[in-house]
């Protein structure tokens, strides 16, 4: 028989519902990650939680048949799962729901999410799925990397969209691990790869060929970066890994979003003075409308200034903290209390040794789809140099802005169809065309509005001219480079000299020659 | 941290775009970034390389 509850949203009911034979409710209210619930939901105007006791929960089932039921003490093997509403309900009003023929669909619009409770001393909260903080109208907060999951409670059915999220378990799973996992969860959805639990993910992870751990793997310590990356090759996918201790010349928040924007899950590696290397899975950013930074790289004026300059912070799953903890960004001092060469660090909930509030990053890894093959910096050699000429011709260079990131084909059809400055014929002409899978697409935006869109084939390589063709919504610009590029302006030499090769100064004619119908490049690029 | 940039506050649309007036390149002034834009990326590639002793850091917080 199922002891279902239907409470009031309160701090005490809350850690009541959280508490199991091996935690008390007071052990509870002390526990920071229950804190942080109980913040959380209290900022979504949480109004009722319903508990649903027993729950069978998939995740903590197979870390139960891993290690747990091989244990001399007794863990159960069956969860709670509490639900959270911006209704007030109780029993009675939340019976006749259950009971309903028809279901109120305004249900689906108060529900908030749902935490996992495992019966465990310390880690309680299991895999967790919970609505992120509102959009603002789509202006300024924005969730990429959520995906669906439909729940089904007694018969109602409910949906919400998020990303799991569960605190470490100090057992089968560390940081790294959990990042994983959480990251999995969504390019499971993206690119139908699996999803494996924790316990899997430490095994696949510390079995790797040139793995030499430092210790057991269970109870589980920590992932190196090489570990991160075995296990996310065991999942079918890539590790794209960004050193950010080799060079302060990587513009590390327009790196993330350029990976976000399409939905891919980027897992931070952070270094906290005197405390180590912390992983956190970002979920989310938020991008404000004129700018926050001045400079990707204070003191470097060279790299194109780019839509990360906009993002204030990041939304991130750190499984110590929880779901959606922010990271706000500021630029890093120097020098810096760690071994990073990184221009930026996070103010965020942790504190270091020292009582502050900064993690560094070290790192960046996105478990990515195999058939992408250009990375983000590889596209920076190509606007980097453009940037320079477009700054020595438009009127104010601080008002260009460039957006950098990887796109579905279907979705740059969808918003191609959609875009209000293109020409009909430029419009037909790329709809009508063979699309590579993933772009890279670098649009150059002058004061707010699209002056060219670089589109690059994601599934070439670097070396073979990814470049595959440009599109040029603004006339007056298109034919200013006409000119430009001309062998008879003198200035020309110049140019070949910072675009480095004939074969851009060359390539960029052609898109300028094949305006109005940009498809036909990508059909000769087709051709080779 | 204040705001330094101005990048959305006024977009331009397409026909003023179309009217600006857009400034005589200098070649000179390009020519001597050349260096400076091709170490920017050069350096952007070191961080595609891990060292061993990155890659031996456990993480573990």
């Amino acid at each position: 028989m199922s002891a279902t509850k239907v409470l009031a949203f309160s701090a005490e009911n809350l850690h009541g519902a959280l508490a199991n034979a091996n935690a008390t409710a007071a052990e509870i209210s002390a526990h920071g990650p229950a804190t942080y619930l109980w913040e959380y939901l209290q900022y979504m105007r949480a109004a009722a939680l319903v508990v649903e006791d027993p729950y069978t929960d998939a995740d903590f089932l197979d870390d139960y048949t891993a290690y747990y039921a091989r244990c001399y003490s007794a863990f159960g093997r069956r969860c709670k799962r509490l639900h959270f509403f911006r209704r007030e309900l109780t029993d009675e009003s939340f019976g006749q729901l259950v009971s309903a023929q028809q279901q109120d669909d305004t249900l689906q619009r108060d529900y908030l999410g749902f935490v996992v409770v495992r019966p465990l001393p310390q880690t309680i909260i299991g895999r967790c799925v919970l609505k992120a903080y509102d959009d603002d109208g789509g202006a300024r907060r924005h969730f990429p990397v959520n995906r669906r999951y439909n729940i089904s409670l007694f018969g109602l059915d409910l949906y919400i969209d998020g990303l799991a999220y569960q605190e470490q378990d100090t057992v089968l799973a560390a940081c790294a691990t959990v990042a994983l996992w959480s990251a999995f969860h969504r390019t499971g959805d993206l690119f139908g790869t699996a999803v494996p639990t924790p316990a899997v993910i430490t095994q696949a992870a510390t079995q790797a060929v040139n793995s030499v751990h430092y210790g057991r793997p269970i109870p589980q310590h920590g992932l190196r970066v090489e570990e991160m990356c075995a296990a996310i090759r065991h999942n079918g996918l890539e590790p794209e890994a960004i050193n950010l201790q080799r060079t302060p010349n990587v513009p590390v928040v327009s790196l993330l979003y350029g990976y976000m924007r399409m939905g891919l899950p980027a897992i931070l590696i952070v270094e906290i003075p005197g405390r180590g290397w912390h992983a956190i899975t970002l979920t989310g950013y938020s991008l404000l409308s004129n700018g926050y930074r001045m400079q990707e790289v204070p003191g470097n004026p060279t790299i194109a200034p780019m839509v990360g300059l906009r993002i204030d912070k990041f939304y991130g799953h750190d499984d110590q903290i929880g779901p959606n903890a922010k990271l706000v960004i500021q630029d890093s001092p120097s020098p810096k209390p760690v071994q990073t060469d990184c221009a930026i660090r996070f103010e965020s909930t942790w504190t270091d040794a020292h009582g502050d509030h900064c993690l560094y990053p070290v790192a960046v890894t996105v478990p990515i789809y195999n058939k992408i093959r250009l990375t983000f910096l590889e596209v920076q050699a190509w606007i980097t140099p453009l940037h320079a000429l477009f700054s020595g011709v438009l009127p104010e260079p601080v008002r260009i802005e460039w957006d950098v990131h990887l796109i579905l084909s279907n979705d740059l059809k969808r918003e191609l169809k959609n875009d209000p400055n293109l020409g009909s014929s430029v419009r037909e002409s790329l709809l009508f065309t063979h699309h590579p899978r993933f772009w890279w697409r670098a649009t150059m935006l002058y004061a707010g509005l699209p002056f060219c869109h670089l589109l690059f084939d994601a599934t070439g390589i670097a070396r073979s001219f990814p470049l595959t063709t440009v599109i040029w919504p603004v006339e007056g610009l298109a034919v200013f480079m006409q000119r430009l590029l001309d062998d008879a302006n003198p200035a020309v030499l110049a140019i070949r000299r910072m675009l480095k090769t004939d074969r851009y100064v060359q390539f960029l004619r052609e898109t300028l020659d094949h305006r109005t119908k940009p498809g036909e490049l990508l059909h000769r690029h087709l051709a080779f | 941290m204040a705001e330094t940039r101005n990048n959305m506050e006024q977009i331009l649309t397409l026909e003023e775009a179309n009217g600006l007036h857009l400034r005589e390149l200098d070649a000179k002034a390009l020519e001597d970034e050349v260096g400076r834009v091709w170490e920017t990326i050069e350096s952007m590639r070191e961080a595609q390389v891990f060292t061993e002793e990155m890659l031996a850091r456990e993480i573990s917080v």
